[in-house]
Parts: C-alpha cells; structure tokens; sequence
C-alpha cells in the first residue's frame, strides 16, 4: 500500500489518452532556410483534398526537417505521387505504419514530457514526431505497437478511474476545400 | 467506424484569433534512441520538478537519433539553461543549440486537425514573404508556428489574408 501510494505520488494526473487509426508518417528534408519540397508536398496534398491530421517542422544545422502524418486511405495516392516522380521527392522517407498517441491535457509540463520520454525509452517504443497543441502532446509511433505504448503510458500516469484510451468511432472528413465560397 | 462529411463555406478560414508572443528561446536536442529514457528522467527533475514549456516538437533525423525542440519563455530559458548544458557536458553527450530571442505566433480553428489545405494556407502563405519557419506543431485544431525575432508582426500579418479571426459585434444604433 505504502508502494503503491508512492508510486502514484510520482505519476502526472492527467484526463486521458487518445489512439489514432493507422496512418503513414512522411519526412522531408530541405536545404538550410527552405522548406520548397514540404511545401510542395502541402500544396499537392491540398489540391487533391488530403488532410495532414498532424504535422511539425524544425530546423538542423543541415537544413529544414518536416513531417505529416496522414491517414491510411490517403497513403495509396501519395505513394503514387512520390514514386511516380522520384527526381521531385528526393528527400521524402516514407514510415509505416504508425500511429499517433495523444495525452491531455500536457500542463506544459516538463515532467509530464519526461515521464512519457523515459516510459517509452526504457521499453524500447519509438517516438517516429512529437508535437504540442494547446493543451495536448502527440506522439507518433509504430501502429503495431501502439495498445503497448498506451499499456506502459498507462503505468506511469494519473488516469481518471476506469479511464480506457480511446479510440476514435467518428472521423470527420472535409470535403470541400478550405477559402471556399457557398454556390 | 462513423464517418461525418462536413463542408465549410468560408471565404476566408475561420480562427478563433492569433496570439503572439516575443522573447522566447527555442532550444534543440539532438538525444539517441539509446539516451531518450535517461533524457526522460532529466528532464523531469528539471526546475525542480516543476519545468514548464510552451511548445515542444520533435522528429527522427537519421536513423537513431531524434531533434527535440523545446520553447520556453525567457526567464524560464535563463533558469534551465545551465541545467540542460551541464546536462550535455557532463552525462549526457549530445547536442545542446538555442535560438534566442525568438517570437510565436499561434492560432485555433473549427476542426482545423480534420481539414485539409490548413498547412498549406499558413505555410504557403509564409514562404513566399520569407518568413523563415524555425519550428512549427500542428495537432488537434492548434497550429504553432515558431519564427526568427521581430517576425511575428508580419507574419500575423500575412497569415491574416488567408485566415480571419473573430470579428467585433456590430453595435445596434
């Protein structure tokens, strides 16, 4: 008991733990001060009404680094697109499956982002992008090891009582394009 | 699995507004996939135990190692700053870079993380005026965009043609 109270003590209180569907991570790299392909990218992904559920971008001292993730229906187009066109996409990595797994809210806390970091660490996940919204953390990972990311985040974090992660039963689809005017 | 199909008529899109924020530090890790547990543990006793960020992001470069890019607010910056460089120095042997001062600009809006054309309205937008990206973190309906010191302006700016945020009530006379 005393353990167990210890334990919890160390743990982050937190609301609950989000899981994706499958989906497919891209990865562009571009030159220093540019992000032409991932814009180019972003552009034909656009036109052809392609959501980018989850996204980020930084910079190395190599260059500009980006990633989207998208869902796995929208996969078969853009491999397509990329393959079809190599000589356009030389630095485009292509990750699958993974999926995403998101934890609200975050607090903006470091220790919550540690917790997470070393839970995932010291069993081995990886973590494939990370990114922050207003109140949550996402992060992608292998699709196949996702039930086992959320089981050791689970170990590690204050969850509501009887809290399951949750998958989505919705999902919403936009279907016409966005800076659009009604007929 | 449900599916709903939404449409959005919207000439501009729709946010719910822009915020701003100036003096910040962006700080870039790069952690193997062997240190991330140890990073983990760090990064959890840092200002003791109490360490707040206002942004993170962070993917794979290269096969084993992963960028991590923390944002923090100045004073928050000069505390954890020492902490991460001895951190690096000493027991942890990797790379500690940061771009100070940095702005950011960040945004909400009606199931942005559903829709698609969202990213390529913002960062179209932003390219074309060479406003230089250091970071970015789009989940959920958030977009957060992180750009180099007195950028934020224009760029709130720029990103206001493609987006439109609430509009004051007009006043009955």
């Amino acid at each position: 008991m005393t353990t167990m109270q210890a334990d919890a003590g160390d743990k982050v209180r937190i609301g609950g733990i989000r899981l994706s569907r499958e989906m497919v991570q891209l990865n562009c790299s571009d030159p220093p001060g540019e992000n032409g392909q991932a814009l180019r990218l972003f552009r034909h992904l656009a036109e052809n009404r392609i959501n980018i559920p989850f996204l980020g971008m930084g910079c190395t001292g190599e260059g500009a680094v980006s990633f989207g993730c998208l869902e796995i229906e929208d996969a078969g187009f853009v491999r397509k697109l990329i393959e079809g066109e190599p000589h356009r996409w030389p630095h485009v990595e292509w990750i699958a499956p993974v999926g995403t797994v998101t934890i609200f809210p975050h607090q903006s806390s470091l220790k919550l982002l540690g917790l997470v970091m070393s839970a995932l660490g010291k069993s081995g996940l990886p973590i494939y992008g990370m990114g922050t919204s207003l109140s949550a953390l996402t992060i992608s990972t292998d699709y196949r090891l996702l039930d086992r990311s959320a089981d050791v985040l689970r170990a590690v974090l204050d969850l509501p009582p009887n809290h399951a992660p949750i998958c989505p039963e919705v999902r919403i689809r936009q279907i016409q394009s966005a800076g659009s005017q009604r007929p | 699995m449900l599916e709903t199909v939404a449409v959005y008529w919207e000439p501009i899109i729709k946010t719910y507004g822009f915020q701003e924020k100036t003096d910040l530090s962006l700080f870039r890790i790069l952690i193997t996939c062997d240190q991330m547990a140890d990073w983990g543990l760090q990064f959890q006793n840092i200002g003791s135990g109490d360490g707040r960020f206002l942004m993170a992001t962070a993917r794979m470069v290269g096969a084993e190692t992963l960028q991590l890019q923390l944002l923090f607010e100045k004073n928050a910056a000069d505390r954890y700053r020492h902490e991460l460089e001895s951190l690096t120095e000493n027991n942890l042997q990797t790379t500690l870079s940061i771009d100070a001062p940095v702005e950011l600009i960040c945004f909400h809006g009606p199931h942005f993380g559903d829709r698609y054309g969202i990213a390529d309205a913002a960062f179209g937008a932003l390219a074309p005026k060479k406003i230089l990206v250091l970071a970015a973190a789009c989940t959920g309906a958030s977009i957060y965009i992180v750009v180099p010191e007195k950028s934020a302006r224009t760029a709130v700016e720029i990103l206001s043609k493609k987006f439109i945020g609430p509009q004051p009530e007009k006043k009955l006379v």
